[in-house]
């Protein structure tokens, strides 16, 4: 999945991997890692398939280092007058198989729209994973966009 | 308003995807009645649990949502999946409810 860059708000991370300098051994990759999370938008396949809309955000966690036991987790903020509102929240299972490797995606949070009342959303992603023996949490990452849709929740 | 980021799903990711959502369709329309049973009985009780493809699904209320976690081992240990808003009305909450149910269904068969 190539998501546009100019949809994206990125969180780069380095993670350096625990070396000795008293030792020989040649220097362990340097981890570099980062979450991207697009817009808030309106899905098009539900749309088609279930005739109704939903406002869904996807996000991926993208390592040059294998990433084991991630846990994705994408929430879905609608703008409120004096406070934003979670109204939905999606993990990955770190158990799953898809949950390891150099990506790993999120692409099932969605909450459905139960009107046509314009709203505003945004998505936030954060992470933990298991690299190279230790355990990361990449810290939140927010769309780049607040995005207004005919969708109220 | 801006499909790109939906767009640049790959075909296998695309299909995936319509998958998933076709199941959480047909489930919906299949199980009716017994999600419409296990809202009630979610909301009378605060929790719900039920076993499908070996998986143990567990649903709490909490902060106004309804969690759901899955258990792999009969419940020893869990793993919270998803959390989503339930609305304030009854009738609301129940629908709400019943497509989580649909949803997280369609999770565990699809091994998502």
């Amino acid at each position: 999945m190539a998501l546009s860059a100019a949809l994206l708000a990125v969180i780069p991370l380095i993670f350096s991997t625990p070396s000795s300098a008293a030792t020989a051994r040649p220097k362990a990759p340097k981890a570099s890692c980062r979450i991207e999370i697009g817009n808030a938008h309106l899905s098009t396949h539900l749309r088609e398939a279930r005739g109704f809309n939903a406002v869904k955000v996807n996000a991926v966690s993208i390592c040059n280092v294998p990433q084991s036991n991630v846990k994705l987790t994408v929430q879905i903020y609608k703008v409120g007058l004096f406070r934003d509102y979670l109204i939905s929240e999606k993990y990955t299972n770190p158990l799953r198989p898809t949950s390891s490797g150099l990506r790993v995606e999120n692409q099932g949070t969605f909450k459905r729209c139960t009107s046509n009342r314009k709203s505003s959303f945004y998505g936030v992603a954060f992470a933990e994973a298991t690299i190279a023996g230790q355990k990361f949490a990449a810290p939140p990452a927010r769309s780049l966009r607040i995005v207004p849709l005919d969708c109220g929740t | 308003m801006n499909n790109e980021v939906e767009n640049s799903l790959t075909p296998e990711e695309l299909e995936e995807e319509r998958t998933y959502f076709q199941l959480i369709y047909d489930l919906e329309v299949k199980n009716h009645s017994r999600y419409e049973t296990q809202a009630e009985l979610l909301m009378k009780n605060g929790e719900f649990s039920i076993t499908i493809n070996n998986s143990l699904l567990l649903y709490t209320l909490e902060d106004g949502g309804c969690s759901f976690r899955v258990s792999t081992d009969g419940g020893f240990d869990y793993c919270k999946l998803g959390w989503s808003s339930l609305g304030r009305r009854k009738h609301e909450k129940l629908k709400r409810l019943m497509e989580e149910f649909a949803e997280s269904e369609a999770r565990t068969i699809l091994n998502r």
